[in-house]
């Protein structure tokens, strides 16, 4: 096998410096919008612990009683999992309060960033070495 | 962490004359470094390149988010924050007169990700960050060969430094203005977001891998790719002469001394180049060395050889660290694929 002429015009490129988005399924820059936080609280409606990207509902009323069911989409279950979390870590009923960024094509969607419960304690916080869920 | 702000360098060029300068002469920056959500970053690593000098000065912020620059020569300066858990941050041109203390407030950007929980700043830090490995020899095989297997983190730069010292990749102009298109449209259109192979690689960038090594064989699992298992012969034979193109190519290798040369052709020109999602054609042809200095590291050098979209063969150094502890879970991209349709882009 022939030695490459290795021309080190490069030599241990970073992602960023090219500006290369940075995701491992896809960006969630190219599909929510980050000058466009949310922050509601709704009751969990369903939870889907599935790939790629773990999931839940939540029903939002507004001030004149409608109900709208939000998706809220997360990081992959085994990265969750690997940071402490589990599938019942979140169950259908909990009121959460949920913090994000919404969907740019309008869809009733969103990212979540911050996932407090009505006592307080925050779910799907956390690292993978920092030792499990963050009280 | 970096150890704080007591950590100026200066790495390099001081021999040049012109700037020994009289203390009074010589700038500095300061300021503070935060997040998007202005919260205080600590062990952040500011960096300036003297662009008339290349002299590179180092600093790290506090745990008070400060950082200081000190015994800058007057000049123009490139400044780079580089984490792994953000978005890189560079502000090039900054001019510096003599004396003056110029004060530098960096906001850090979120990458890609928007810090969404499970993929979010930690998880970041965690795949692509330095880790403290175990120190030692490299395992040997029975028949002497360094022995590879082992769970690895995901690749990572192997040169800290290089977000500042690199130059643009060799791309011909049409590979340029896509690798831009793509970039600037957030991997709306990459594969991966369908489920489909991301990138051609041969460990993945974001995930655990799982190398397992035969006499004959080389696998490695890497999880989260599609597909998770990617095969390079060792038996001594050689690409087949009528390959059909493939997302991965057919991969073969073989050892010079205790590097493995990974000869890899037969791609077609569906999956992207990760770094700065570049494209090629089927005529790629993708060599990896890779050698495990110790027991800790597994080093890759990949050089993309492809005459029609790059000038000359480009070479990129990545390096994996020992995941000891750790073991790959399954991942099914397609169960529950909701993102696609909703990929806006920009």
């Amino acid at each position: 096998m022939r030695r490459v002429a290795t021309a080190f015009v490069l030599t241990g490129l970073g992602l960023a410096l090219l500006a290369g988005p940075a995701f491992a399924h896809h960006a969630f820059a190219g599909q929510y919008d980050k000058d466009t936080p949310i922050q509601f609280t709704g009751v969990v409606t369903k939870i889907e612990w599935m790939n790629p990207h773990a999931r839940f509902y939540i029903d939002i009323k507004d001030e004149s009683g409608n109900v709208t069911n939000w998706n809220i989409e997360l990081g992959p279950p085994l990265i969750l999992r690997r940071a402490g979390w589990r599938q019942d870590s979140l169950k259908v009923g909990d009121q959460v309060t949920v913090e994000g960024y919404r969907a740019k094509d309008g869809s009733k969607m969103a990212n979540g960033r911050k996932v407090t419960l009505a006592d307080g304690r925050q779910v799907f916080a956390g690292s993978t070495t920092d030792g499990g869920p963050t009280p | 962490m970096p150890n704080p702000a007591s950590s100026i360098f200066i790495v390099g060029m001081l021999s040049l004359s012109p700037w020994l300068l009289a203390q009074g002469d010589l700038g500095s920056i300061d300021g503070v470094v935060s997040d998007p959500d202005r919260a205080i970053v600590s062990g952040a690593p500011i960096q300036v390149k003297n662009v008339q000098t290349g002299a590179i000065y180092k600093a790290a912020s506090s745990s008070t988010g400060n950082y200081t620059l000190g015994q800058l020569p007057p000049g123009t300066y490139d400044l780079f924050v580089v984490m792994p858990s953000f978005a890189t941050y560079r502000k090039p041109g900054v001019v510096i007169q003599a004396g003056q203390k110029l004060r530098l407030d960096i906001q850090l950007e979120d990458t890609g990700a928007l810090n969404t929980l499970g993929d979010g700043r930690a998880f970041f830090n965690d795949i692509r960050g330095v880790h403290e490995v175990p120190s030692g020899p490299a395992p040997r095989t029975p028949d002497g060969r360094p022995d590879f297997s082992a769970v690895w983190h995901a690749m990572r730069d192997a040169d800290p430094d290089a977000e500042i010292a690199a130059e643009k990749p060799p791309a011909m102009p049409w590979a340029a203005a896509l690798a831009k298109k793509r970039t600037e449209s957030n991997g709306k259109d990459s594969p991966g977001v369908r489920c489909l192979p991301t990138s051609v690689q041969l460990m993945s960038l974001f995930w655990l891998n799982k190398v397992v090594q035969t006499p004959t064989l080389l696998l490695i699992i890497s999880e989260g790719a599609v597909p998770a298992v990617r095969q390079i012969f060792l038996d001594g034979r050689g690409h087949p002469p009528d390959l059909d193109p493939t997302w991965l190519g057919y991969s073969t290798g073989k050892w010079e001394g205790d590097t493995l040369v990974v000869d890899t052709i037969g791609f077609n020109d569906k999956a992207w180049i990760a770094p700065g999602n570049f494209p090629h054609t089927e005529k790629l042809r993708m060599i990896t060395r890779i050698r495990r200095p110790d027991l800790g590291h597994l080093e890759f050098e990949t050089t993309y050889e492809d005459p029609e979209t790059f000038t000359k063969p480009w070479a990129v150094r990545q390096v994996a660290d020992l995941a000891p502890g750790e073991e790959i879970w399954e991942y099914i991209c397609n169960e529950n694929n909701q993102d696609a349709e909703h990929m806006v882009g920009k």
